[in-house]
């Protein structure tokens, strides 16, 4: 494999970076917890027609993309409220704690009841090949009302060839 | 490491779906990382003559001629056959129309195809039209993905140009995004500019903390100390201690001893340096626990120290909670606070329930102890 799989820390100042730009819905305290990782495939191939995703989009466009596996200890609702939509969304971002970056591959979730979690998440996807140095970065974002919402992010502190 | 074919056919790929950007980008990453960019940059240079064959073909090409035969055209499919065999030379010779013309057809995935190459061989020749464009016609993932690429790659060339544009744009997320990429390219290749542009102009919206932030975090990766030193005087400046922290923390996904070395020998305790610890606290906790564990002894006893421990301790725990469990209870070094210990704690139910009770009985009676008691067992877990 091209890459890694690392452990990941929640990025307090990042969350205040983006909860800032990000439009608010109502919903659960949901959050990334324990390890998180990231694989990427040795090759990369050329979708004229896009890469289907699930989450907070359908389809990345045409583009170079990579078969890419996603993985997070847990998934938590903190809340006792059930949850919105979830997505799992794996991002690019120019420097360590920047605000913003390239979403690489999204994968959505279901509703998660209150006080529970989705344990030892795995999930596969085809991820846009970039191939530049970046840092890498799991977000998660919540289905509202209206909007999807910002929940949390996993930040690794090395930057990859993505 | 890819195979060698595998290297020429994604190279020759960027340079079809984003020009130049990825050359220009190699040449300017820090020397960690030379090796890799030197592997692929010579395969990705033909992005050029692509560029200098639509320059040529602009001589020769007669748009209204172009048009006159597409839109003579019934058949969808011929169309856009068509309209893909003409549109290099279109773009070149008058993007705007070419684009407006795509978007007047039914979407599909074809148009879609076609936008794409357009648009991409646009920005390359015109960032600053195709910016513009892109604003006013896209939306979502794919406004926010060009965009961060469009302006990454106008700021290699001329960032005053590209961050002045910019935020002269209505403000919104992607847009934003934009300039924060900006000032992260631009003071990777030009520091000077890029910090002295935002000195010269102090409060712009709501961006200036995050915009000096990219703008240190670019100069990081050429010169560290010298940006560390200027993030040091504006944070101090702004009253800003997380400028400092996030400055420092750049240079240390790139070299962590260094880094720390660094913040030890030249900054005295306060809220800068506070702040700095607290991000290589976390940054050790991810590339090395142990050396975490023999960093801390260095830092002032106090705050200081309790605070970086807590937040090492409690990071760690996220992935080897046992080993970070373990350590927090044998250390002598700090004060670990209840709400580290508690995550710690709550990182080791996780995974290791068993020793969990034996490690959390073993606590002092304290606040922890008592909200750890409180914990439910991960049977209840979905």
């Amino acid at each position: 494999m091209k890459t890694i799989a690392n452990s990941l820390i929640a990025a307090s100042s990042l969350l205040i970076g983006i909860s800032g730009t990000t439009p608010q819905a109502s919903a659960a305290d949901l959050t990334l917890d324990g390890t998180g990782y990231y694989e990427l495939g040795n090759s990369e191939f050329f979708l004229r027609r896009g890469a289907g995703q699930s989450g907070r989009y359908s389809n990345l466009g045409r583009n170079f993309y990579q078969d890419a596996e996603l993985g997070i200890s847990r998934i938590t609702n903190n809340s006792f409220s059930r949850s919105g939509s979830m997505s799992f969304e794996f991002w690019a971002k120019p420097f360590y704690s920047a605000t913003s970056g390239i979403i690489m591959m999204t994968r959505g979730f279901n509703p998660l009841s209150g006080d529970f979690n989705y344990p030892n998440v795995q999930t596969f996807g085809t991820a846009i090949s970039l191939r530049q140095w970046r840092f890498p970065e799991l977000n998660l974002f919540e289905r509202g009302r209206r909007n999807w919402a910002w929940r949390d992010a996993l930040t690794f502190s090395q930057s990859d060839y993505l | 490491m890819k195979p060698r074919f595998h290297l020429i056919l994604g190279a020759l790929a960027i340079a079809l779906t984003f020009g130049v950007t990825g050359y220009v980008l190699g040449k300017n990453q820090a020397p960690a990382v030379t090796q890799a960019r030197s592997e692929k940059s010579p395969a990705e240079r033909p992005s050029n003559p692509t560029r200098a064959g639509a320059q040529a073909t602009k001589q020769r090409i007669n748009v209204s001629e172009i048009r006159a035969q597409l839109e003579a055209e019934p058949n969808p499919l011929i169309r856009f056959r068509l309209a893909s065999s003409r549109m290099e030379a279109w773009i070149a010779a008058n993007p705007t129309e070419a684009l407006a013309w795509l978007m007047s057809q039914q979407a599909s995935a074809r148009r879609a195809e076609i936008l794409r190459i357009a648009l991409n061989q646009y920005a390359e020749n015109d960032p600053q039209g195709a910016a513009d464009w892109v604003l006013k016609n896209l939306e979502g993932i794919e406004l926010n993905n060009s965009l961060i690429l469009i302006a990454e790659q106008w700021a290699q060339s001329n960032g005053r140009d590209a961050a002045d544009w910019f935020l002269k744009q209505p403000q919104g997320r992607e847009r934003d995004g934009a300039v924060e990429q900006i000032l992260f390219a631009w003071a990777s290749n030009d520091p000077g500019a890029a910090v002295d542009y935002l000195k010269a102009n102090p409060t712009i919206e709501n961006l200036t903390p995050t915009l000096q932030r990219a703008a240190l975090a670019g100069w990081a990766k050429s010169e560290p100390e010298a940006a560390a030193t200027r993030g040091l005087e504006m944070s101090r400046a702004a009253q800003d201690p997380g400028l400092f922290g996030i400055t420092l923390a750049n240079w240390a996904t790139m070299d962590l001893q260094a880094s720390s070395q660094w913040l030890l020998d030249h900054v005295p305790a306060g809220n800068e340096r506070l702040s700095a610890t607290q991000h290589l606290a976390k940054i050790y906790a991810q590339q090395s626990p142990d050396a975490g564990t023999s960093w801390l002894p260095k830092l002032t006893p106090g705050d200081e120290r309790n605070t970086a421990a807590g937040i090492l301790a409690a990071s760690w725990s996220q992935a080897d909670a046992v080993s970070a469990a373990k350590w927090a209870t044998t250390q002598s070094l700090a004060q670990l606070s209840a709400e580290s210990m508690v995550e710690i704690g709550h990182n080791l139910l996780r995974t290791d329930p068993a020793f969990f009770t034996s490690w959390s009985q073993a606590l002092p009676e304290g606040p922890a102890k008592q909200q750890m008691g409180q914990f439910i067992p991960p049977a209840a877990d979905q």
